[in-house]
C-alpha cells in the first residue's frame, strides 16, 4: 500500500530566502509571496482543526499577522512551514478555547458570488448540492466542539493532517504521553458523541459497509 | 477480543492510510469478530470521510483581501521590539480607544456591528430537501418540506410548516425569534428545535410565547414543550348559528392557560444532562458541569447510567483542580462499578493523577493494578510509559 502524500506537504522557502528579509522590511511583494506560498497549508490546518465557520478568513489572517509580527524571532531552526503550522495550531486552539464557535455554513464562504449564494438559498436543490460536503464537516465539527480543544486538536492533527505523535507533541508543546492520552480521550469521546447522534451514527454505519478500509 | 486496545490504536493508522498491509489485515480480521471495534471503526470512518474531502480553502477574493490587509498593516513590531511607552502616549491611545469605542457603540449603524449584510428581507424558502443556512448569527438547519420566511431586521424566522433546528450565537441586546402559526419561540443564545407542535431545547433555554406574546413556558436544555391540542369541539346547540371557523389551525386561546402546557415531556433525560455536563467540562466550566451532574443524580439514573455520572463527578473535581479529591472519586467509581467500562478509565486516571502529583510509589501501585486488571486495556501503553518513568530500566 502506498503512503498517501502528506496533507501538509508544501513548497518550502529556504530559511535565508530574501523573501523573509523583505517581509521583515514590510515590502508588499515579499509579504504577498510568503502568503501565497503558505496560504494553502495554513488554510488546511485551520480549516481542518476548527471546521466550517464564518471566522475562517479572520483566523487565517490572524495566523499571518502573528507570523509577520514574530518573524524577527524566527531563527531558521525549523522549516518555515513547521513554524507557521505551530502558529496556526495556536490560533486555532485559542479560538476554540475562547468559547462558542460559530458553527454554521456561511453562504458567504460557500461561494464568492453573492447572486449564486442567494440562488442557493432560494433553490434548495442548489443549496443542498453546494453544502452537502460541508454539512458533514459542520455536524462532525459541532460534535468535536464538545471535546476539549487540546484533545480535539491532537486527534485531528494525527488523522487529518498526517502528523506524527512527536510532531503533534512539539506543535502543542506537550509530552508525547500527554499527546497520546489526549488522542485516546478524544477518540473515545467522539465515539460516544457519534453514538448519541442518530444521523451521524447511520452515516458512519453506512460508510463502514461501503468502504471496508483505508478510505484516503 | 483481547487485542481491542491495540486494534483501536491501529484503527487511526488504517483511517489515515498509513497502516501496513499486515496491520490492515489484522484489523479487518479483528473487526469481523468484534462489534465494539467495528463501532469504533465506524466513528473514525467519519473522520476518514472528512479527510477524503479537499482541504478547506478560502476563495480567491478572500485571499486577496487578506493580502491587502497584511500589506496595509505592514509588519507589526514584536513585543520585544516595542519601545518603552511614554505615559502621555498611553493616555492619548487610551482616550482614542475610548472615543472610538463610544462611536462604535452609539453612532455606528447596527449593521456594522452585526458583521455580514443581512439576507434579503422577507426572503421565502420552500425547502423540498433538508439543508443548512446562516442567518443573523444563527445556524439554521431545516428539514424537507419546511417553509420559512426570513426577517433579518426583526431577527425572526417565520415557519409556516416543517421543522427547523436553530443554533443561535448569543447577542445580549437582541432576541432571536422563530414564529409558528401556534406559538412563538424567543431566545438569546441557545440551540433548539422547533416543529409546528412544540419546541425541544438542546442547549440554554428558550421562552415560548403565545401569539399575543405572553410567556407560556420556559424550556431548559434537555426539555421539550408541546403545544396543547385544540380543545375538542362540542356540538353546538342546533338552534345556535354555527361559529365561523378560525383561519388559523388552532386559536391562540388554546395555548394560554399554563396548566394546559404539557410539562410531562419536560423532564430532562439523564443522557441529555450528561451531555450538558460533558460539554461544560470540555469548556472548563466545572461549576456548570456540577449543576448538570447534580440534576442527573436527582433524576435517578438507571444502573447502566450511574457509572458515567459518577465518572463525570470525578472529572469535575479534576477540572476544579482538586486532584486528591478527584483521585478519591475515581477510586469510588472503581469500587462501586468495577465491571463498568468507566472503571477502566477511572483506574488509569488514579495512576496518572498520582504520578502527576509526585506520589510515585502510589502511582506505580495504581498503574500496576491497572495493568493487572486490564492487561489489554486501552491505556496499557500509556501506563507502561508512566511506569517506565517511575522505574527506569537498569
Amino acid at each position: 500500500m502506498s503512503t498517501p502524500a502528506k496533507a501538509h506537504a508544501v513548497a518550502e522557502l529556504a530559511a535565508d530566502d530574501p523573501c523573509l528579509a523583505g517581509c521583515r522590511a514590510g515590502r508588499p511583494e515579499a509579504i504577498e509571496k510568503l502568503f501565497r506560498t503558505y496560504a494553502g497549508m495554513v488554510e488546511g490546518v485551520i480549516g481542518r482543526l476548527v471546521g466550517p465557520t464564518p471566522d475562517f478568513e479572520d483566523l487565517v489572517q490572524t495566523t499571518f499577522t502573528e507570523a509577520l509580527g514574530n518573524l524577527g524571532r524566527f531563527r531558521g531552526e525549523a522549516k518555515i512551514s513547521t513554524w507557521l503550522c505551530g502558529i496556526a495550531v495556536h490560533v486555532a486552539h485559542h479560538h476554540l478555547r475562547a468559547g462558542k464557535v460559530r458553527r454554521h455554513v456561511s453562504l458567504e464562504l460557500v461561494t464568492d458570488d453573492r447572486a449564486t449564494a442567494l440562488a442557493a438559498l432560494v433553490d434548495p436543490s442548489v443549496a443542498d448540492k453546494t453544502i452537502d460536503g460541508r454539512r458533514l464537516a459542520s455536524r462532525l465539527h459541532a460534535l468535536c466542539d464538545r471535546i476539549s480543544p487540546k484533545k480535539r486538536i491532537a486527534l485531528l492533527l494525527y488523522v487529518m493532517e498526517d502528523r506524527s505523535v512527536e510532531e503533534i507533541a512539539a506543535l502543542m508543546r506537550a509530552t508525547q504521553t500527554a499527546t497520546r492520552s489526549r488522542m485516546y480521550f478524544a477518540r473515545r469521546e467522539l465515539r460516544k458523541l457519534i453514538r448519541a447522534d442518530a444521523e451521524l451514527r447511520d452515516l458512519a454505519d453506512g460508510l463502514l459497509g461501503a468502504v471496508p478500509e483505508g478510505e484516503s | 477480543m483481547s487485542a481491542c486496545g491495540r486494534i483501536e490504536r491501529q484503527l487511526l493508522d488504517v483511517v489515515r492510510g498509513t497502516a501496513s498491509d499486515a496491520v490492515r489485515l489484522e484489523v479487518e480480521e479483528h473487526l469481523e469478530e468484534c462489534a465494539s471495534c467495528r463501532e469504533a471503526r465506524a466513528s473514525l470512518g467519519l473522520l476518514g470521510a472528512l479527510r477524503a474531502q479537499a482541504a478547506p480553502r478560502l476563495g480567491a477574493s478572500a485571499e486577496r483581501r487578506i493580502v491587502e490587509r497584511l500589506v496595509a498593516t505592514g509588519v507589526p513590531p514584536t513585543r520585544a521590539a516595542l519601545a518603552p511607552r511614554r505615559p502621555a502616549r498611553v493616555v492619548f491611545v487610551g482616550l482614542a480607544v475610548a472615543v472610538l469605542g463610544a462611536l462604535v457603540f452609539t453612532v455606528a449603524p447596527r449593521a456594522l456591528r452585526r458583521g455580514p449584510a443581512p439576507l434579503v428581507e422577507g426572503l421565502k424558502l420552500e425547502a423540498t430537501e433538508s439543508g443548512v443556512i446562516a442567518f443573523e448569527g444563527a445556524g439554521v438547519t431545516y428539514g424537507g418540506g419546511t417553509s420559512l420566511t426570513f426577517h433579518a431586521a426583526a431577527r425572526t424566522i417565520a415557519m409556516a410548516h416543517g421543522e427547523v433546528e436553530v443554533d443561535v450565537t448569543e447577542h445580549r441586546a437582541r432576541h432571536f425569534r422563530v414564529t409558528t402559526p401556534k406559538f412563538i419561540v424567543e431566545v438569546l443564545g441557545t440551540h433548539f428545535v422547533v416543529t409546528p407542535t412544540g419546541v425541544r431545547t438542546l442547549r440554554g433555554r428558550v421562552h415560548v410565547l403565545d401569539l399575543e406574546e405572553r410567556e407560556i413556558a420556559v424550556v431548559a436544555a434537555g426539555e421539550s414543550w408541546t403545544a396543547a391540542p385544540p380543545p375538542v369541539a362540542t356540538a353546538p346547540a342546533p338552534s345556535v348559528a354555527p361559529t365561523p371557523v378560525a383561519a388559523s389551525p388552532v386559536s391562540s386561546s388554546a395555548l394560554v392557560p399554563r396548566p394546559v402546557v404539557s410539562r410531562a415531556a419536560a423532564r430532562p433525560s439523564v443522557d441529555a444532562l450528561v451531555a450538558e455536563a460533558r460539554a461544560a467540562l470540555a469548556a472548563g466550566d466545572a461549576a456548570r458541569a456540577r449543576t448538570f451532574i447534580d440534576r442527573a443524580v436527582a433524576a435517578g439514573p438507571a444502573p447502566s447510567e450511574r457509572p458515567v455520572v459518577d465518572l463525570l463527578g470525578a472529572d469535575a473535581l479534576l477540572v476544579e483542580r482538586r486532584p486528591s479529591e478527584a483521585v478519591a472519586a475515581y477510586r469510588g467509581v472503581l469500587r462501586r462499578h468495577p465491571d463498568a467500562p468507566e472503571a477502566e478509565t477511572a483506574s488509569f486516571a488514579v495512576g496518572q493523577l498520582l504520578f502527576e502529583s509526585g506520589a510515585q510509589l502510589e502511582a506505580a501501585a495504581a498503574l500496576d493494578d491497572y495493568a493487572a486488571r486490564y492487561p489489554h486495556g486501552r491505556f496499557v501503553r500509556e501506563a507502561r510509559d508512566l511506569l517506565a518513568q517511575i522505574r527506569p530500566a537498569p
